[in-house]
């Protein structure tokens, strides 16, 4: 089973149940755009720029369709797992600064995979800059769409770092959002 | 007695003389030895599988980083391309994270695309050297230490210039002797009677005078050289100062920076042959010149590889073979070994807030920069080009049509880029950092999302765009007018920045609050100071490029202030790391509003002033941009990013006469050169939890997909517009039919 075919059996599956419900509002939430995966171009002999261009996998005007998790929590580009690999390895050694290094590559790769800022977050937090560790965290969770997981880690990394600032009551804000995502 | 007294003011003299000299020789030794050049290093190319790469990007880096093209790459320093196959053996290079070993890998470039890589997830090559910082008496050099150098090239100096250099004691009657017999047998000079230590001297003081007097001091000195340096020390000073070749008006100095001029390879790469062809240089660089004479170049450099033979440096056949080789040297000099300046200008600028300039003129620091090659030499091609077509289409005086230009990653805030005028290889006015001209219609996004921000507007209300005329506190009268000279009535709010329309957005400009919108100019990122007259919302404040592109950034990064880096990271001579400018970022515009704002500059580039570019880009690209015009055509603007770019820039005459374009007839068609080159990601923003969608026609009406008129537009939940179009109550009706369209857009 493919993702469009996925797509369209759920729309399906929703459509029938609205319109037992009769309810006119239509879904509306614009898709998650599905993770750049490099789809490899066939191979061609002297290939045009243009004809180069339209093999990039653009999506055209998408169907308001409410999108399925489109992002899981992980990335599966290789480079970049390899590359979470090394900071998850160079944060545990201690060597916090690599491992931000290691991460700032991979957002090199796939600069709006909300996990790697999410990680980045977290090295902040460990190296005791609390205030950019809280950006990174609003940054995932703005990244992750619909991926409530995500959504929900990231706010608890935020409740934490306002726990450690003595901001009790956003800390509090701040874990029942993230109930609120994942309960 | 007064013979006496003679004697003792000549020995007094003498020794005040000798203690001058010792003070000079010194103070020059220690100058040149102590002063090591800051490096400047581009962004390293980290080749992964999937990435998008172009086979000659990939041979143009690997070129400019002086790897060799072989059939079998099975030395570092080398690699092969065969169809689609490039087989590349890096070299190891010291990160600041990490060292990244020398390896063979294997990579195939299929399409635009890096479809297959062998040898590792992802693989960082050495990054390529873009200029240095030297305090400004000095020249060009690539310092090489004693220990690095091939041991080769000290054992050919001496056998050649300086055989008894171990024993001398900064002069050699030995060597003067030898070099007399061997003139006199070969009836013309042939050897000097100089030793290492005095050629040395020479190089520091040197001076077109040949008289004896000077022969006289550069012994003396050299003498008081030995006294206070070691032989390995003097050894390495000599190969990193003798004077190997010119380059127009620049000297070269050392044999590492000879090594890169002649052979573009790092000196502890060349054969022996091409070591004792450098090692011929020293005794006359022009006369030997191996690009101007290469059969003498040639020949003097076999007499070496013999003398070497005779000193049993190198065996018969090695030096046999080496004969054989061709010189070897490239047909052309290396190109400017800084050909970024306006680059570095910014890298310099941003280094000064943390560096004293002594350190880091003087410590051999490394500086590891965000440049990337391959977008700036696009940048620069396309601003030159396009800057000479428009100002022939514009009948302007010849080369009085300036430019400039700025990449950035959109993410990271990452400068790729820094274009500072035509003449790009030249260190001339940087107008992308300095030149400050009113930015016209690229504020208007500050007044929209102010007004976004307030609650009390969304891209759907209607705006009046009629006549103002407003009277300031000085009596005088401002009243503003349309770039089409015509009123346009009510008009919703996303057409009227679309358009950009300067009544609709005065007027908003006013019932937002003048305050508010610098307010929200500062929480984008611009600095400089802005007097604050209600111009402000139509432009009239004077912003450099970069500032707008700091600006810009924080939309395209969703909101998300991204202060804009040069460097990534600083390391000492050694590779020890010393500083890191972290990613950093801060949330200053709630994510509605930043999906909002870029949206409505969708619509600039969809249906408004900036359509033109839809035929010229991929469809689907859907790139957020704002042209900028500003009075009489002075100053074209234009801001835009992708999913991955933000660029911005700007055409206009120094000498602030119009230059006869507007935003989308000049830098947006630059834009667009600089985008196609790039083949950018399509943009595709992740609307936040609170954001719905809603057809509106044209009047800011509820409309219906399916309408004539109507666009979807993104909305707060619960503000969408009330008031329906006929369209919609149309569809309204029909709800079989409504459903049923429903339907057909799902599937679609």
């Amino acid at each position: 089973m493919n993702a469009a075919c996925i797509r369209r059996l759920s729309a399906a599956a929703m459509a029938v149940s609205i319109l037992l419900y009769g309810c006119a509002t239509e879904p509306v939430t614009r898709p998650t755009p599905v993770k750049e995966k490099a789809a490899p171009a066939p191979s061609r002999g002297a290939e045009s720029q243009s004809t180069a261009r339209e093999e990039q996998p653009v999506p055209q005007a998408q169907p308001r369709t409410m999108s399925m998790a489109a992002s899981t929590a992980a990335p599966s580009d290789p480079a970049v797992v390899a590359l979470l690999a090394t900071a998850r390895k160079q944060a545990a050694a201690g060597e916090l600064a690599a491992a931000a290094a290691s991460l700032e590559r991979a957002l090199r790769i796939e600069p709006k995979n909300p996990w790697t800022w999410y990680q980045l977050g977290i090295v902040r937090f460990r190296q005791g800059r609390l205030a950019q560790a809280e950006q990174f965290a609003r940054k995932s969770d703005a990244l992750a769409g619909a991926n409530s997981d995500i959504r929900a880690r990231s706010w608890r990394l935020i409740a934490l770092v306002r726990e450690s600032q003595g901001d009790h009551a956003g800390a509090r804000m701040a874990r029942e959002t993230a109930k609120g995502l994942a309960p | 007695m007064t013979g006496f007294k003679v004697f003792l003011t000549l020995v007094v003299a003498t020794a005040v003389y000798l203690v001058y000299l010792d003070a000079r020789i010194r103070a020059e030794f220690e100058g040149n030895k102590w002063a090591l050049p800051a490096h400047v290093y581009a962004r390293p190319l980290e080749l992964y599988a999937g990435m998008s790469l172009r086979s000659d990007a990939l041979e143009a880096e690997l070129t400019g980083l002086g790897y060799r093209k072989t059939a079998r790459p099975n030395r570092p320093g080398h690699y092969s391309h065969r169809g689609n196959t490039f087989r590349i053996h890096t070299r190891q290079f010291r990160f600041w994270d990490a060292t990244e070993p020398s390896r063979q890998v294997r990579v195939v470039l299929e399409g635009n695309r890096l479809t297959r890589l062998d040898g590792g997830d992802s693989v960082r090559l050495e990054p390529l050297r873009i200029g240095g910082i030297y305090p400004t008496h000095h020249e060009d050099r690539v310092l090489v230490q004693l220990k690095d150098v091939p041991p080769l090239l000290p054992e050919a100096l001496m056998a050649v210039e300086d055989r008894s250099f171990y024993a001398h004691p900064g002069i050699s009657l030995r060597g003067i002797g030898r070099a007399l017999w061997a003139n006199l047998r070969a009836g013309e000079v042939v050897q000097g009677g100089s030793t290492l230590t005095q050629q040395l001297v020479k190089n520091y003081f040197l001076s077109s005078e040949r008289t004896l007097w000077r022969k006289v001091q550069e012994a003396l000195m050299a003498v008081l050289l030995e006294v206070h340096y070691s032989k390995p020390e003097i050894l390495e000073a000599y190969i990193n100062e003798v004077y190997l070749g010119q380059d127009g008006e620049r000297a070269i100095h050392g044999f590492g920076l000879a090594s890169h001029f002649y052979f573009a390879q790092p000196l502890d790469e060349l054969s022996p042959a091409r070591i004792a062809l450098l090692v011929g240089l020293v005794r006359g660089a022009s006369y030997y010149n191996p690009r101007r004479h290469p059969r003498r170049a040639k020949k003097r450099r076999d007499k070496i590889l013999d003398i070497l033979v005779s000193q049993q440096h190198l065996s018969p056949e090695t030096a046999a073979r080496a004969k054989r080789e061709p010189i070897g040297v490239t047909r052309h000099p290396p190109g400017v070994r800084a050909p970024y300046p306006a680059f570095m200008d910014l890298v310099r600028r941003q280094l000064q807030r943390d560096y004293q300039e002594q350190d880091l003129t003087s410590e051999g620091l490394r500086i590891f920069t965000t440049l990337d090659p391959q977008v700036q030499r696009l940048t620069e091609r396309s601003l030159t080009r396009r800057a000479a077509q428009l100002e022939k289409a514009k009948a302007l005086p010849a080369g009085s049509l300036e430019g400039a230009a700025i990449v950035t990653t959109s993410e990271g805030g990452e400068v790729l880029a820094v274009v500072g005028g035509r003449r790009t290889r030249f260190a001339g006015f940087n107008r992308a950092l300095d030149a400050t001209r009113p930015v016209g219609s690229l504020i208007k996004p500050a007044v929209y999302l102010t007004a976004l921000a307030s609650g009390e507007y969304t891209l759907a209300t209607p705006l009046e765009d009629t006549t103002l005329r407003v009277r300031g506190p000085d009596g005088k009268t401002w009243a503003p007018r349309n770039h089409d000279h015509r009123i346009h009535g009510q008009v919703p709010l996303y057409v009227a920045l679309a358009q950009s329309y300067n009544l609709a957005t005065a007027r908003l400009g006013f019932s937002v609050g003048l305050r508010q919108v610098l307010n929200t100019l500062r929480k984008l990122g611009v600095q400089r100071d802005i007097s604050a007259y209600p111009a402000v919302f139509l432009g009239a404040v004077d912003l450099s490029p970069f500032d707008v592109a700091q600006m810009y950034q924080t939309l395209a990064a969703g909101g998300f202030r991204t202060p804009l880096r040069a460097i990534r990271e600083v390391s000492r001579a050694d590779g020890e790391p010393l500083a890191r400018y972290p990613l950093a970022v801060e949330q200053v515009v709630p994510p509605a509003e930043a999906y909002l704002i870029t949206a409505a500059l969708q619509q600039v580039m969809s249906s408004g002033t900036g359509r033109q570019m839809a035929q010229r880009l991929p469809v689907g690209l859907e790139p957020a941009g704002k042209t900028g015009t500003t009075d009489d055509l002075r100053d074209s603007w234009f801001a835009g990013y992708t999913g991955d770019y933000l660029a911005v820039t700007w055409l206009g005459r120094d000498d602030n006469q119009p230059a006869r374009l507007s935003g989308a007839g000049g830098a947006m068609q630059l834009w667009g050169d600089i985008m196609r080159a790039l083949q950018p990601r399509p943009l595709q923003p992740i609307a936040p939890p609170d954001i719905g969608y809603a057809w509106v026609d044209s009047h800011g009406r509820l409309s219906a997909a399916g309408c004539e008129d109507a666009t979807e537009l993104p909305f707060r939940r619960g503000t969408e517009p009330e008031e329906r179009s006929p369209c919609a109550i149309r569809a309204q009706t029909n709800p079989a039919g409504k459903v049923a369209d429903w339907f057909k857009e799902l599937f679609r």
